[in-house]
């Protein structure tokens, strides 16, 4: 065993760990070789001194009573305050989930609109705004022309709808004109010309 | 005491015996004080982190596994508490008297280290040196030579595993050897074979 071989043991050494062959050549070579015996007694030397216990200062004689004076006592202001603090956390959270509702319940909401189904008689101009009574108007064009086919008979009973609206203020209707925005607009046939075919 | 009877005591313990845990507290003090102390350096501070370890072990007694000794249980957690106050302060400086060691062995060896004026030189040298260790490295060493821990409980104590507290070791007896004077090997020589130096 060479001092490089002998000085990766040290530590093996020094926890007990060297057995066997090896241990009887770690022996041979501390014997031999000055240096790597004082290397290992010096190490030695700390692990006897370490073992000894140095006088720390002396513990208090309350000591114990002090420990279980403090693992008896309750904690009462520590779970008074995460108590409180619970209640509290719950009832803000509450406020906050009525108030969302009712905010979206009454501010967020969509106004509401007006059933295609009512009578334009019974419309009260003044409780409307003007969205809802120009999607009334749509809705209604809409209904009335796809549920009966014949054009000329529905956009009668459209404009004697709409002229039964009591409008007031700036508002103008103009049944004609929403009729026009709502249906596709017709492209204007061609003329005829007597270039087809089938002309004289 | 052994680690059936320390186990009975938590067991009483826990169904709420208070006189159980002041046995287990009057059992570990002395032991858990020194270990904080020679970490800390400070008697004031080691008995307040003595008392909170014993207090935080009681308060989590339920998480305590039998299959583990008290004693690391217990170390470990004064042990995170001392490196919680080490990391808020400056390192203090050595203030023991190693001269005043008591020997508390009976071989011939702490005999002698406790009566020649060579020896308490020696122990004075040895300890200043291991007080310039980092705190893992101390507390490694102190586990290791004191508490007469091995490896595995050493990592259990610190958290860490087994081969990192080898290394460790490692570290720390090599700065050990960079620290002490090559004349403590001879000294150590002297003191334990006193024939052989009287006769060289």
């Amino acid at each position: 065993m060479n001092c490089q071989e002998f000085e990766q043991l040290i530590d093996a050494h020094l926890d007990g760990e060297l057995a066997g062959t090896i241990r009887l050549e770690f022996d041979a070579h501390r014997v031999h070789c000055t240096r790597c015996e004082h290397a290992v007694t010096l190490l030695e030397a700390v692990a006897t001194v370490a073992s000894t216990r140095p006088p720390a200062p002396a513990l208090s004689d309350d000591f114990t009573a002090r420990v279980m004076a403090r693992v008896a006592a309750p904690a009462p202001t520590l779970r008074t305050v995460k108590y409180r603090g619970t209640r509290i956390a719950l009832v803000a959270g509450g406020l906050f989930q009525a108030a969302a509702v009712l905010l979206i319940t009454f501010v967020l909401r969509e106004p509401a609109g007006i059933p295609v189904e009512t009578s334009p008689e019974k419309i009260d101009l003044a409780s409307v705004t003007p969205n809802a009574l120009q999607k009334y108007i749509y809705d209604l064009s809409a209904r009335e022309l796809a549920a009966q086919g014949d054009f000329g008979a529905q956009f009668l009973e459209l404009k004697r709808a709409a002229m039964n609206i009591n409008l007031t203020g700036d508002v103008l209707v103009d049944p004609i004109g929403i009729l026009q925005a709502v249906l596709p607009v017709n492209p204007a046939e061609p003329e005829p010309t007597g270039a087809n075919q089938y002309s004289f | 005491m052994n680690k059936d009877d320390a186990a009975k005591l938590v067991a009483r313990t826990r169904q709420g015996d208070a006189g159980a845990f002041r046995q287990l507290v009057d059992a570990y003090k002395d032991r858990l004080y020194a270990f904080i102390w020679r970490i800390v350096r400070d008697h004031h501070e080691a008995e307040e982190v003595a008392q909170e370890s014993f207090v935080k072990a009681f308060e989590a007694l339920d998480s305590y596994s039998p299959k583990f000794a008290f004693s690391t249980w217990l170390y470990t957690i004064g042990y995170r508490l001392c490196l919680n106050r080490m990391r808020k302060r400056r390192p203090q400086s050595c203030d023991v008297n190693y001269d005043q060691v008591a020997a508390t062995d009976d071989n011939d060896v702490a005999v002698e280290l406790a009566n020649s004026e060579a020896a308490r030189k020696l122990r004075t040298e040895i300890w200043q040196a291991v007080e310039q260790l980092t705190d893992v490295q101390k507390t490694a060493v102190v586990l290791f030579y004191q508490e007469g821990q091995g490896c595995h409980e050493i990592g259990r104590i610190m958290g860490i595993p087994a081969v990192t507290v080898k290394s460790h070791l490692h570290r720390a007896r090599a700065k050990l050897r960079e620290l002490l004077s090559p004349e403590v090997a001879e000294e150590w020589t002297t003191i334990k074979f006193p024939g052989a130096a009287r006769s060289a």
